[in-house]
């Protein structure tokens, strides 16, 4: 089964990313990480920083564009992967190890195959 | 003072006063009373409810436990007749609750908590669920706790639980206790479930910082040596945890920096444990009867000693390692065994043990990794050694072992 890891990372976290001593820790836990779960993993991408966001809506034919996500938390979504696993239980195996569980948290959700739609 | 003894929090701690020692013994006498475990966590479970909304108005009665089990059995009656099964069970049931009304709490319900637990790791039973089986029955821990523990979705764990206890009654598993030649195969699926719980929470690094349930662990291995008192085994695995749980308070720094076992502040280790731990190795070897546990505990009593001596005896470490390889093989023996060459200065020995193991199975076991990457750079391979701690790093879910493991990168 397919496995998507939404990534939510703390505001520190993405403060990390930009440079300093802490960003070299940062960059580097997640290589590992991403080492670490291998052949298990097959796609994934970081994202920009939440202000980065657009969020459209469409209502009654009228636009609504906002600046910044959807769903405004403390948390935000940094990034995702897929995993090629055989069970939500394996999933979380490889959800245990990565960073942002520690900081932020990671959301699994099963992909429906689309064959099966 | 009245309102100490009778206001809802004075009932609510009383509660689970009442309910922390004899949960599991309740449940035990109800399970062996009923043949279904589910049955008598319902029971209980109303028991406690009940105990919550009435207490706190009438008073906390002068016998809680007592008042808990006539509750509970009471339920269990109830619920049997409603489903019309299990008549002579009932009927057995409810000529005890008559005869036990007056009898003291602690020979009207004998401690049957031992039994369960053999119940609970019997051989047909999945090896995965019996440590949550028994954590569930005997300390009355929910399904989201236990999932947490051994990383398994709570709706999961809360359905392989109840297949279980279905599993139980379906067969007619019964809670009696086997006969002491019996005894000696079905105890280490016991000791090895208790063991499991306090596996739960380790994270790499050799003696690392358990949370998980810890304590749980402590208590159930109590619970068995009090039950089985010249079993060596039993007060091996006691040795055992009660060793590495008296490093608690040193395996990390205030600001929460992991601490290996050889850098920590002996200072710091509780001696009252320590001491527990001694005790448990001495009365075993008693018995010269030597197993798993009590070698693992040996070694850990080796580590112990540093406390007095300021040293560690590395040779005796590295036989006890050698002689657990030999007859009790698993990965992490293995995998101590290749460490404490490094202690003696045989990087190359310990790194021909590591790959004996295989590639597989150690693919994503986080010590195999961390030790390898130690042996490694001792042996001056930085390349090969930089690539398996990336790996150990990887691997790490303890955010303390992780920066612990970034920080020591050359």
């Amino acid at each position: 089964m397919k496995v998507m890891m939404l990534i939510l990372e703390s505001p520190e976290d993405f403060d990390n990313r930009g440079g300093g001593p802490a960003a070299k820790a940062y960059w580097d836990q997640w290589k590992a990480y991403s080492q670490a779960v291998g052949d298990k993993v097959v796609g994934g991408n970081v994202l920009d920083r939440a202000e980065t966001a657009l969020t459209l809506r469409v209502r009654d034919g009228r636009r609504d564009v906002q600046d910044g996500p959807f769903a405004d938390s403390k948390e935000a979504l940094g990034g995702y992967m897929v995993f090629d696993v055989s069970s939500m239980d394996e999933a979380l195996e490889l959800a245990a190890s990565c960073p942002a569980a520690a900081n932020g948290a990671v959301e699994l959700r099963p992909i429906v195959p689309m064959d099966a739609v | 003072m009245s309102s100490e003894r009778s206001g809802p929090a004075a009932a609510a701690r009383a509660v689970e006063l009442a309910a922390r020692d004899s949960y599991g013994r309740l449940v035990a006498w109800l399970t062996s009373r009923c043949g279904d475990i589910a049955m008598a966590e319902d029971a209980m479970a109303d028991a406690l409810e009940r105990a919550l909304l009435t207490w706190p108005e009438q008073g906390i009665p002068a016998r809680p436990e007592t008042w808990l089990l006539t509750t509970a059995r009471r339920r269990v009656i109830d619920g049997a007749r409603r489903k019309e099964t299990r008549t002579r069970a009932v009927d057995r049931l409810r000529v005890e609750a008559e005869e036990a009304v007056n009898t003291p709490f602690r020979r009207a319900l004998p401690d049957r908590r031992l039994e369960l637990m053999v119940l609970c790791a019997h051989p047909d039973i999945g090896v995965g669920v019996r440590t949550p089986l028994i954590l569930q029955t005997v300390l009355g821990l929910d399904a989201k706790r236990i999932g947490e523990a051994f990383l398994v979705a709570p709706a999961t764990m809360g359905q392989r639980l109840v297949r279980a206890k279905r599993q139980i009654r379906d067969m007619g598993l019964s809670l009696e206790l086997p006969e002491p030649s019996d005894l000696g195969e079905r105890l280490p699926h016991v000791l090895e479930a208790i063991y499991a719980a306090y596996g739960t929470g380790w994270d790499g690094a050799m003696d690392e910082g358990a949370r998980g349930l810890s304590e749980e662990a402590l208590w159930l291995a109590r619970l068995v040596v009090h039950a089985l008192p010249e079993e060596p085994e039993a007060l091996g695995l006691l040795a055992l945890i009660s060793f590495a749980e008296s490093r608690r308070a040193a395996r990390r720094t205030p600001g929460g920096l992991f601490i290996p076992l050889d850098e920590q502040d002996t200072a710091l280790w509780d001696h009252d444990l320590m001491l527990e731990g001694e005790k448990a190795v001495w009365i075993a070897a008693k018995y010269t009867n030597p197993g798993r546990f009590q070698i693992e505990a040996s070694i850990q009593s080796v580590h112990a000693h540093r406390a007095r001596s300021g040293r560690t005896d590395w040779p005796a470490i590295h036989r006890m390692y050698a002689t657990l390889t030999r007859f009790y093989p698993s990965i992490g023996a293995t995998i101590g065994y290749a460490a404490s060459f490094g202690s003696l200065d045989r990087v190359h020995d310990g790194l021909a043990v590591l790959d004996g193991l295989s590639a597989e199975k150690v693919a994503r076991h986080q010590p195999y990794w961390a030790v390898r990457a130690h042996l490694l750079r001792r042996a001056g391979d930085v390349a090969a050694a930089d690539i398996a701690l990336e790996r150990a790093i990887g691997l790490s879910e303890d955010p303390a072992v992780r920066a612990w493991l970034l920080a020591s990168r050359t």
